[in-house]
């Protein structure tokens, strides 16, 4: 019964969304033909980027200073990763020693019986 | 038999705050103590930042809220109400409902004080476009809440429960306190830009949605031992 | 350790390194140059993180409802990667940001959305580690509301104006740049299928072992 109550619950939970959602939308667009959530957003006065233009070879200037953020870049995520990996390393070897010290200590109680 | 259930939780909770009245007043009584500090902490020449007062109203909501949580549910281990709740051959997610209400009246509550007090202190025109604010302030409340709810019912058996909420609330919260400021904000300027509340009011309402959805259906795995 | 996984890490470790080879052929970009190849590792961590959220919040909604502990294992595993690999992400960003709009940070939809669902699975781990018993229903509940944060951070650069570039420019890659970057997407799932898989064990581990410390008491 309860997961029928549930499963109604969603169903009227969206049927509500959907029509507030035209509501509002309907409402917004009557309100201001031209208005977009663009305001909204941070006005940096740049277009967001829809396409990266590849070139053949770069202007002299701007090669260097970026090299040190690309390199950065690359090393941090190598040594994320490699750190990662050790952490994972450390604790399974920790797991696996207590293993064996418990079924050792088990294996004594036993063999004593 | 839904509604009814979670009418008759709410009105428990009702019945025991009219009585002492405590975490109503302490509650309102901190938003109020938030706005100020806030607004003395930004204090430019002698006035508060204008600027800033949807930003305070809804950080000392959420503040006063997040404390409030604490306590209603601190009253409930208190006297062990909850297993009782949990016990009673009803609907959890009614339990759910009805507590979820009962929150989400003493914000509203609180939002009352605190926004002529942030008209007054920051000159913020409240009366421009009142349904709207209101709308506003009742679907950022119910968003916040719902997630609110769910949590410190959750954290009730916990340890460091005080610590935690915070913790786990915030970073899933804080795009409702977003969008409630910025369309706050928006309908705050001199010319009120109406469309763009309409936006954010929207957004609110697809955020309350699905953290009510979400809630209501994770209550009651949560709340099993 | 499964007899496979020498050969899938094998894989992995040639893959990452023939991956710079491969980003340093790639053409480089008009407008923003060299910097612009921290693209090759920035959105394959991120495609490795919102995989990763959406396997933990489904492993977790099955552990609340089916109460199975392998899904309960599978979802912190998931959960720490997320955070690892949205560490990578939150990183390489800004520091192609500094170079590309000329700020370490924006507090953009893109941006902001992104680091609040970072956030949302640390409090995960947090709350697992200090929550004391029962600790896992309530990540399991976090993870639910964060996978359900996923859709939303991707779609955000689509519906506001961000400065992040919008979610068409992977399909509209040109083909010099498109081979580095699926072969680095491909490197990048892989080692995430490893890790997941070799995480999930080290849990298993643990609940071994906490099985035995319970035998060892009864005697």
């Amino acid at each position: 019964m309860h997961r029928v109550t549930m499963m109604k619950l969603t169903t009227w939970m969206i049927a509500l969304w959907l029509v507030g959602m035209s509501g509002a939308s309907l409402v917004a667009q009557a309100g201001a033909p031209g208005a977009t959530p663009a305001a909204a957003g941070q006005a940096v006065g740049q277009e967001p980027q829809d396409q990266f233009v590849p070139v053949k070879s770069l202007p002299q200037q701007d090669q260097l200073p970026a090299s040190t953020l690309l390199i950065t870049a690359y090393g941090f995520v190598w040594a994320v990763l490699l750190v990662y990996l050790w952490t994972i390393w450390r604790r399974l070897v920790k797991v696996e020693r207590e293993m064996q010290e418990l079924s050792a200590k088990i294996g004594e109680k036993s063999a004593r019986r | 038999m839904f509604l009814k259930v979670a009418w008759l939780v709410m009105r428990k909770d009702l019945t025991v705050e009219v009585r002492s009245r405590e975490i109503v007043y302490t509650t309102v009584f901190f938003a109020v103590a938030c706005v100020l500090v806030f607004a003395f902490a930004l204090v430019k020449e002698g006035r508060p930042l204008e600027d800033a007062a949807a930003g305070i109203m809804w950080i000392s909501v959420a503040f006063a809220g997040t404390l409030a949580l604490g306590r209603t549910f601190e009253r409930e281990r208190h006297s062990e109400t909850l297993r009782a709740l949990m016990l009673a051959p009803v609907s959890r997610p009614a339990i759910y409902v009805g507590k979820l209400l009962g929150i989400v009246l003493l914000l509203l509550i609180v939002e009352a004080v605190l926004v002529p007090l942030v008209g007054l202190l920051f000159h913020a025109p409240i009366w421009n476009r009142p349904l709207l604010l209101i709308a506003l302030l009742v679907s950022g409340t119910v968003g916040f809440s719902a997630v609110g709810t769910l949590f410190a019912a959750m954290l009730v058996r916990a340890r460091s429960r005080d610590v935690m909420l915070p913790i786990l609330l915030y970073p899933i919260t804080i795009p409702v306190i977003i969008a409630g400021v910025r369309g706050t904000a928006a309908l705050f300027e001199a010319v009120p830009a109406v469309d763009l509340a309409q936006m954010w009011l929207a957004l609110l309402g697809f955020f309350d949605v699905v953290f009510v959805t979400l809630s209501l259906w994770t209550f009651e795995p949560l709340m099993t031992e | 350790m499964k007899k496979s996984y020498p050969l899938f890490v094998l894989l992995a470790v040639v893959l990452f390194s023939v991956a710079p080879v491969m980003v340093a052929q790639a053409p480089y970009e008009a407008t923003m140059g060299l910097v612009q190849k921290i693209f090759y590792y920035h959105v394959p961590s991120a495609m490795v993180m919102f995989l990763s959220a959406f396997i933990c919040g489904v492993a977790s909604a099955v552990y609340l409802f089916k109460a199975r502990p392998e899904a309960d294992r599978i979802a912190a595993a998931a959960a720490e990667l997320t955070v690892v690999f949205g560490l990578i992400v939150l990183v390489t960003g800004p520091l192609w940001a500094r170079r590309a709009w000329g700020v370490w940070w924006q507090w953009d939809a893109r941006l902001t959305s992104t680091l609040l669902m970072w956030m949302i699975f640390v409090a995960y781990l947090l709350v697992r580690r200090f929550g004391g018993p029962g600790a896992e229903k309530l990540g399991a509940a976090m993870a639910v509301f964060g996978m359900a944060n996923v859709p939303f951070v991707y779609v955000s650069v689509n519906i506001w104006r961000t400065i992040h570039p919008t979610t068409r420019v992977v399909p509209t890659l040109s083909p010099g740049m498109r081979g580095p970057f699926w072969f680095c997407a491909i490197a990048f799932m892989l080692l995430f299928g490893l890790l997941l898989a070799v995480r999930a064990r080290l849990e298993q581990r643990r609940a071994d072992v906490e099985h035995l410390y319970l035998l060892a008491d009864e005697e």
